[in-house]
C-alpha cells in the first residue's frame, strides 16, 4: 500500500514537473492565433529550441519583438496591430522542412521571417515558393540562398563576403604561409570554407590541412591532431558558437601556438565566457567595423543604428549584442516587412514584389538592396583583447 | 595513429562508466534504463552548479551530483520498474517508461540551462591547471591521466565491492538468480534498489568528468554518450560489467580511429557498424556467454 502511495506521488510529481515547464514560457513556441480584422500576424521560425536557442533563438526574439513594439507604438501597419507567431524549427533543416507547409497552409500569413541556418533555408524554400510565399531570413547567409529561389530575401551578408574576408585575415594581416581549416559538416560553413579557400588560393596560401566535423560534436581531439600535426601558421575555425569555443580550447590545450581565426557566426558572449583565456593571437573578420563598434555603444555615427541601440537599453535595460548581430538583423527584417506592408498590406504576392522593389532601406546592418545581400558599408578585422575581454577592430576595409 | 589511440582510450574510460551503469542494470533486471544518457547531463549540471556556482568545490560537487542522481535512479526503480516486477510484467513495459524519463528529463536540463544561463553550455574549469606531457612524439595532458585514472580506480573500487564484500556478494547472487538470493537471506528488493541508484550514480561521475574534460557543460552533453554507453555495454557483453569497461575502450578506440583517419562524419557509423558486426559474430558480446537473461 504504502508503495502504491509513493509509485502514485511521484507520478503526480512528474505530471507536475512536465506541467510547469511545459507552460513556464510564455512566449514558447506557440499556435497562432486566428488573425482578427484588427491584427497582421507574421510568422517567425527560429531555434527556440536547442543547441541555438539561448543565443541565436534568444536575440532573435529580442531583435523582432522590439520592432514589432516600436511599430504597435507608432500606430501599427495600416492601423492593425502587428503579432509575431513564434514556430520553433530548433535551427534544424527537418523542422523547418515541416514547419514551412504548416505556416504556407494559413491563408494569413502574406510573408515569413525564417530560418536561422541555411540548410533550414534550402530545406523550407521548395515550399515558400509553391505557395508564393516571401521567405526572409534575417541570418541565414549561403551565398547562393537568394539565387536559389525568387522569393528568398536575406539580411546578412553573403557568406562570399566572410569567407574572402577571413582569407584577407590570414594572407593579408597574418601573413601567413600555411593555414589548416576545421568546419562544420554544414551548408553555411561548406559555403563560407569554398571563398575562404578561393581567397587563400588567389594569395599564395597553402591549406595544409582540412578536417570536418558534425554540428554537437564535443571532442575534436582527433581532428586537432592531424591538424596541429600539419603545423599551419593559422587555423581557420568556421563553426558556431560551441565547437568554436571548444575547439579554441582543446587546440590551446594541445599546446598549439599558432594564430587561430573565428567565423563571425561565433562572435557571441559565450564564446568568450568559455575560451577567452585561450582566445590570445585569435582574430575574426567581420561585417561592420564601425557598425561593431557602434553597436557596442562606442559611437551614435549612425541614426539608424543609434536608435536602435537606444531603443534596445531601453526595453530590456542591457546593451544589445553587438557582433554577431542576429538581434538587430531580426529587427531590421521586421522593419522592412512593415514598410512593405504598410503599403501594399498583408497579401502575399503584393508583399512579395513590394520586397523585391525596396532599395536603400536604412537597416541596422546596412542597406538592404532588394532581394539581394545586405551592403555591409565597411569590413572590419578584429583582434580578441585577452586582458579586455573584447574584441578590438585593428582593420577598417572600406 | 598512436596518438588517436591515446585520444581513444580517453574517451573509452568516460564510456566505460556509462557502460557499466547499463550492464549493472541490465544484470540485475535484464532491462535497460533508457534514461542514463539524461542522468548524465542532469548529473553534469548539477556538479557545475554546485562546484562553480556555489563555489564548493569539484569534490563536493562530484558528491553532490552522485547523490542526487541515485536518488534518481532510485525513484526511478521505486516507481517505473519495482512495481512490474512485482507484478511479473515483462521488462519492455519498463524500458518504456525508462525511455519516456529520458525525455523529460532531457527537456528538463534543456529548460533550466535555457533559463538560468541565458546561454546554450557553461564553462566547467578544471580544478587544476592543464599541463601537457610528451613522451616522443605523443601528446597527452595531465587531465587525460586524471580521466583515466579516476575511471579505472572506480573501476577497481567497484571490482573490489562486488567480490570481496558482503554487499557484492549479495548482488552477484541476486544477478545470477534473486529466487535463491531470496532464499539464501538477501533482500533483492534493497539490492536492486541499491543497483539503480550505484548506476545513476555512475552516470553522474561519468558527466562530470565529460564536462570537466571537454570544459564546459550543455543540456546536450549526454545524448550522444548515452548511446554509446549502451552499444559499448552491448560490444562488451549484455550484464558483464568488465565486458562493459572492454567494449567501451574498443567502441573508443575506433571512433578515435576513424575520426582521425577518415573523418568525424564516420565517428558514429563505426559505433553502429560494430554493433552490427558483434550481432552477427556474437549477439551476447565479446564476453558474453551462457549467463544472459
Amino acid at each position: 500500500m504504502i508503495r502504491k502511495i509513493i509509485s502514485l506521488v511521484v507520478l503526480v510529481a512528474w505530471v507536475l514537473v512536465i506541467s510547469i515547464y511545459s507552460t513556464w514560457d510564455g512566449e514558447a513556441a506557440s499556435e497562432a492565433k486566428a488573425a482578427t480584422a484588427a491584427e497582421i500576424h507574421i510568422p517567425v521560425i527560429a531555434p527556440l529550441s536547442g543547441p541555438l536557442a539561448s543565443s541565436a533563438g534568444r536575440e532573435a526574439r529580442e531583435g523582432a519583438n522590439l520592432a514589432v513594439k516600436l511599430i504597435n507604438d507608432k500606430g501599427g501597419v495600416q492601423g492593425k496591430i502587428l503579432i509575431l507567431d513564434w514556430f520553433d524549427d530548433r535551427g534544424e533543416a527537418s523542422e523547418a522542412a515541416v514547419l514551412a507547409q504548416k505556416v504556407a497552409d494559413d491563408k494569413n500569413y502574406g510573408v515569413v521571417v525564417a530560418h536561422f541556418s541555411s540548410d533550414a533555408c534550402f530545406a523550407a524554400m521548395p515550399t515558400y515558393e509553391k505557395a508564393g510565399m516571401a521567405m526572409v531570413t534575417p541570418w541565414a547567409s549561403h551565398a547562393e540562398l537568394t539565387q536559389r529561389s525568387p522569393i528568398s530575401f536575406r539580411m546578412s551578408a553573403s557568406t562570399a563576403i566572410y569567407g574572402r574576408l577571413n582569407g584577407d585575415v590570414i594572407a593579408g594581416t597574418l601573413k601567413a604561409k600555411k593555414a589548416a581549416i576545421i568546419l562544420a559538416n554544414a551548408e553555411y560553413h561548406k559555403d563560407h570554407t569554398k571563398y575562404l579557400k578561393e581567397r587563400l588560393a588567389a594569395k599564395g596560401v597553402q591549406v595544409v590541412r582540412e578536417e570536418t566535423y558534425m554540428i554537437g560534436d564535443s571532442d575534436f581531439r582527433p581532428q586537432l591532431t592531424n591538424v596541429v600535426n600539419s603545423q599551419p601558421d593559422v587555423i581557420a575555425i568556421v563553426g558556431y558558437p560551441k565547437e568554436t569555443a571548444l575547439i579554441i580550447n582543446q587546440a590551446r590545450d594541445m599546446k598549439y601556438k599558432g594564430s587561430l581565426t573565428i567565423a563571425p557566426a561565433a562572435a557571441t558572449p559565450e564564446v568568450i565566457n568559455l575560451s577567452a583565456k585561450n582566445m590570445t593571437d585569435t582574430y575574426m573578420g567581420a561585417g561592420g567595423g564601425t557598425y561593431t563598434e557602434v553597436l557596442m555603444g562606442k559611437s551614435a555615427a549612425n541614426k539608424t543604428v543609434a536608435d536602435y541601440i537606444q531603443a534596445f537599453r531601453s526595453e530590456y535595460k542591457k546593451e544589445p549584442p553587438a557582433s554577431a548581430g542576429w538581434a538587430s538583423q531580426a529587427y531590421d527584417v521586421i522593419r522592412v516587412i512593415a514598410v512593405v506592408m504598410q503599403k501594399v498590406g498583408n497579401d502575399r504576392k503584393g508583399v512579395l514584389e513590394g520586397l523585391k522593389a525596396t532599395k536603400n532601406f536604412e537597416a541596422v546592418n546596412g542597406r538592404l538592396f532588394g532581394a539581394d545581400r545586405a551592403q555591409i558599408p565597411e569590413l572590419g578585422i578584429s583582434k580578441f583583447d585577452t586582458t579586455s575581454r573584447q574584441w578590438v577592430t585593428i582593420e577598417t576595409i572600406k | 595513429m598512436v596518438q588517436h589511440i591515446v585520444n581513444g582510450l580517453t574517451l573509452g574510460s568516460v564510456y566505460a562508466l556509462i557502460a557499466t551503469g547499463y550492464s549493472l542494470v541490465f544484470s540485475m533486471v535484464g532491462m535497460i534504463n533508457l534514461a542514463f544518457g539524461a542522468v548524465l547531463t542532469i548529473g553534469a549540471l548539477l556538479a557545475l552548479q554546485i562546484a562553480v556556482e556555489y563555489g564548493m568545490g569539484i569534490g563536493l560537487g562530484l558528491l553532490g551530483a552522485m547523490l542526487a542522481c541515485g536518488l534518481l535512479g532510485w525513484l526511478t526503480d521505486q516507481s517505473a520498474v519495482e512495481p512490474l516486477r512485482r507484478q511479473r510484467l515483462p521488462m519492455y513495459f519498463a524500458l518504456l517508461s525508462t525511455f519516456g524519463l529520458n525525455m523529460v528529463l532531457q527537456n528538463i536540463a534543456e529548460n533550466v540551462s535555457l533559463r538560468s544561463w541565458q546561454a546554450e553550455f557553461k564553462p566547467f574549469p578544471a580544478p587544476f591547471d592543464i599541463t601537457e606531457i610528451t613522451i616522443g612524439s605523443i601528446r597527452f595532458s595531465n587531465l587525460d591521466l586524471a580521466v583515466i585514472g579516476t575511471v579505472a580506480v572506480t573501476m577497481v573500487a567497484l571490482h573490489f565491492y562486488m567480490t570481496r564484500t558482503w554487499g557484492g556478494r549479495a548482488v552477484t547472487m541476486t544477478a545470477s538468480d534473486s529466487e535463491v538470493a531470496e532464499v539464501m537471506g538477501v533482500n533483492t528488493r534493497w539490492v536492486i534498489a541499491f543497483i539503480f541508484f550505484a548506476s545513476c550514480a555512475l552516470a553522474a561521475l561519468a558527466g562530470t568528468m565529460m564536462g570537466i574534460y571537454y570544459g564546459s557543460v550543455s543540456s546536450s552533453l549526454g545524448s550522444s554518450p548515452g548511446m554509446k554507453g549502451f552499444i559499448a555495454s552491448l560490444i562488451g557483453g549484455r550484464g558483464q560489467i568488465a565486458g562493459a569497461v572492454l567494449g567501451a575502450l574498443i567502441l573508443g578506440l575506433m571512433e578515435s580511429l576513424a575520426a582521425g583517419l577518415i573523418g568525424s562524419g564516420y565517428r558514429d557509423l563505426v559505433a553502429f557498424l560494430a554493433l552490427i558486426a558483434m550481432f552477427l559474430v556474437k549477439p551476447t558480446g565479446i564476453l558474453g556467454g551462457a549467463q544472459t537473461r
